[in-house]
């Protein structure tokens, strides 16, 4: 059987066509390839991840820095927890919508910013009394490697360590890492 | 994820799950059949000149499929070219958007499935002497679908995509074997310099080939199951265009290169399956194998027609562009019967009227074309409309050849590309009212139908008929945008209507 030149002209034109074709889009940027894990992988891949709580102020932008770079090194995922803390006076399964839409604003922008920098991460909104407890049931849903926190700065500029801090020093069924943001930056 | 958290709460929604491959498939499932179908169609009428009539055509096709990407990231919903329709146009023109896609669907039910009792019939050729033995044999395949969709199925994006990966596995193997082994150049350039029609027939050849490129409508179907559908949709859905395209020109340069267009013309119902009996190696096992993959992905592809038919006439019923009869719901199938079973109604008088046609096949494509060059002019004339009525969407894509223009005191990328593609598809739609002679008389007498429908409906409910009603588009894109997660569009969006605040009052 001969094999016509032409013909295999054609053919390799035409593979390398559809190839470079499908190659294409089946390579997209890397942040629509950590997007896909998002959805694809179930709860089970957050075992061990490293819990952010975030809040949506410019010191929480700035934890979310960090964590990133952390994840990146680490090769771990992300749990961003944003928790909608219920005042005493109201029931603790009381809805708060305005608390829960900002949260899941904060979520989806800590998450749209991990998947630009190619880390694979989860958000989860969780009710509470205390922002600590919220963080500290996360973690223990997760069986969390590391729980990372900010502290906040008091208006005298020294650290300031919250309630919420506190409690999760005190409950942490993980590893706790306290940081302290560094001025230049947060000015 | 918190958003994923929310929708379980606030009712059912269309799941995220569709993937890069899955959109792709999707589209697929819609276009990447119709080659099957088309190609002894389009050598039948342009013979030696097939694969210039697919080509001009295929130009006309990119134009549409670059619009359709624009449309599908920006407005990432399931309404597909109807929503498109009803959010640029209005409530008038979307309705006969609409309308003309469901002639476009129910079409869709009639031909797919006849042409894949012509991929049965590769096993029994004697049933293709007898026409009405072929139309009784659509009819019962109509039947099952109707039973299925009636029970309530859902279309497995995991099934089609394994299809899709098969078939063009396949095709490619057809294509590359051919060409190795089977094409003679000589024959090629015979058939392209001697065996050309007259202009007449090249013109109806060319709106004959509109049909191998119909289906583009799947992608921005599945646009709301999409994941991350700005990123994806773009690239899924232009390499779906070009693939196609490619796939279309390549079988039609093989066709007539190593058999001849006659041979293929004549086996006008199965002309992949008969290609690959011919092919040297595989030849004996890749006829058989062709012709059951054949039968497959086109009455799957008739299935997508059904699906197709229920949930556009449901919405338009839900948009008060319909009665509401329409969307009415099985009680305990929880399935839009009484669409699917209207419309079926519908498929199967087209099947037998086309029945009583000389050629039952030519006939069905002749209104497919009608139903989806009226449909994609209306798609087009929305694109350019939405590009001046809201500017403020962010558009992930944009087709190419924009101009800077200051309209209505906004300042507006005007598609030239897009203006071009207003001018073909009607002038497409023009050569087909003019060269097929059942378009004429039944496309016309469809879009009647629909109108007499539309306006005795609006009248009674004391609803505009030309005026649209008031609907919150603004909020619409805000909730779509928010589904898709797609945060900075969201972002962009909100910060450009706070920009043009009093224009957008």
């Amino acid at each position: 059987m001969i094999v016509n030149p032409i013909g295999l002209l054609i053919t390799i034109g035409f593979t390398s066509l559809v190839g470079y074709i499908l190659l294409w889009m089946l390579r997209p940027p890397i942040y629509v390839r950590v997007a896909l894990e998002t959805v694809t992988k179930g709860e089970e891949e957050m075992q061990g991840s490293i819990i952010v709580p975030i809040t949506g102020t410019a010191l929480s932008e700035r934890l979310l820095e960090i964590a990133i770079n952390f994840a990146q090194r680490l090769k771990v995922p992300l749990r961003f927890v944003y928790v909608m803390e219920i005042p005493l006076v109201l029931p603790p399964d009381a809805e708060v919508p305005r608390e829960r839409e900002k949260g899941e604003r904060v979520l989806l922008h800590a998450q749209v910013v991990a998947e630009r920098a190619g880390v694979f991460a989860k958000g989860k909104l969780i009710k509470a009394r205390l922002a600590g407890a919220g963080i500290i049931q996360a973690a223990k849903e997760d069986s969390a490697s590391l729980i990372l926190l900010l502290l906040s700065e008091h208006p005298e500029r020294e650290a300031f360590i919250g309630r919420s801090v506190q409690y999760i020093l005190r409950n942490a069924p993980c590893d706790v890492l306290l940081l302290r943001p560094s001025r230049e930056k947060a000015a | 994820m918190a958003a994923d958290e929310l929708r379980k709460e606030e009712g059912p929604s269309l799941r995220r799950a569709v993937s890069i491959w899955g959109s792709f498939s999707w589209g697929y499932a819609g276009v990447g059949a119709d080659i099957y179908m088309a190609l002894g169609l389009v050598l039948a009428f342009a013979m030696g000149a097939a694969p210039l009539a697919l080509f001009i055509t295929g130009l006309l096709y990119v134009l549409i499929g670059l619009i359709y990407t624009e449309l599908a990231s920006s407005y990432p919903v399931a309404g597909g070219g109807q929503y498109y329709s009803l959010r640029g146009l209005g409530d008038f023109w979307g309705f006969l958007g609409g309308w003309a896609f469901l002639l476009d669907f129910t079409v869709d039910v009639s031909l797919f499935a006849y042409a894949s009792a012509g991929y049965i019939n590769f096993f029994f050729p004697q049933f293709e002497q007898v026409k009405w033995i072929k139309i009784v044999e659509t009819l019962l395949l109509i039947l099952l679908l109707i039973v299925l969709n009636v029970r309530g199925i859902r279309e497995s994006s995991r099934l089609n995509e394994v299809f899709c990966g098969l078939d063009m596995f396949n095709e490619s193997l057809i294509i590359i074997i051919g060409f190795l082994f089977a094409f003679k150049p000589d024959l090629f350039i015979h058939q392209i310099t001697h065996e050309l029609p007259r202009m007449g027939q090249f013109l109806y050849g060319m709106t004959i080939a509109v049909v191998a490129f119909v289906g583009l409508e799947a992608i921005s179907q599945a646009a709301e199951e999409t994941i991350r559908p700005a990123s994806i949709i773009p690239r899924t859905s232009l390499s779906l265009t070009f693939v196609v395209l490619i796939y279309a020109l390549a079988f039609s340069v093989l066709g007539i290169g190593s058999l001849g267009w006659e041979p293929l013309a004549e086996h006008m119902h199965d002309p992949i399956a008969y290609l690959a009996k011919f092919l040297p190696l595989i030849g004996f096992i890749a006829g058989p194998f062709t012709a059951i993959l054949g039968f497959t992905l086109l009455y799957a592809s008739a299935n997508t027609g059904v699906m197709g038919y229920s949930r556009i006439s449901y919405s338009m019923s839900k948009l008060q562009l319909l009665p509401r009869w329409f969307s009415g719901v099985h009680h305990r199938y929880r399935t839009p019967y009484r669409t699917i079973l209207f419309f079926s109604t519908i498929v199967i008088i087209q099947l037998v009227l086309a029945g009583l046609s000389k050629n039952a096949m030519e006939t069905l494509a002749d209104m497919y074309a009608f139903g989806a060059l009226t449909s994609y002019t209306l798609v087009c004339v929305s694109h350019l409309r939405l590009r001046i009525k809201d500017p403020y969407t962010p558009r992930p894509y944009k087709i190419p050849g924009n101009i800077r223009l200051k309209i209505q005191g906004r300042v507006v990328d005007f598609p030239l590309l897009g203006l071009i593609a207003i001018f073909g598809t009607f002038f497409y739609l023009l050569l087909v009212l003019i060269t097929h002679y059942w378009a004429r008389i039944f496309g016309p007498a469809w879009l009647i139908l629909g109108l007499t429908i539309y306006i005795l409906y609006r009248k009674k409910n004391n609803l505009p008929i030309f005026r649209s009603l008031r609907r919150d588009w603004v909020n619409e894109q805000v909730r779509v945008l928010k589904e898709a997660g797609e945060v900075e569009a969201l972002e962009e969006y909100i910060k450009a209507l706070e920009e043009n605040k009093d224009e957008t009052k």
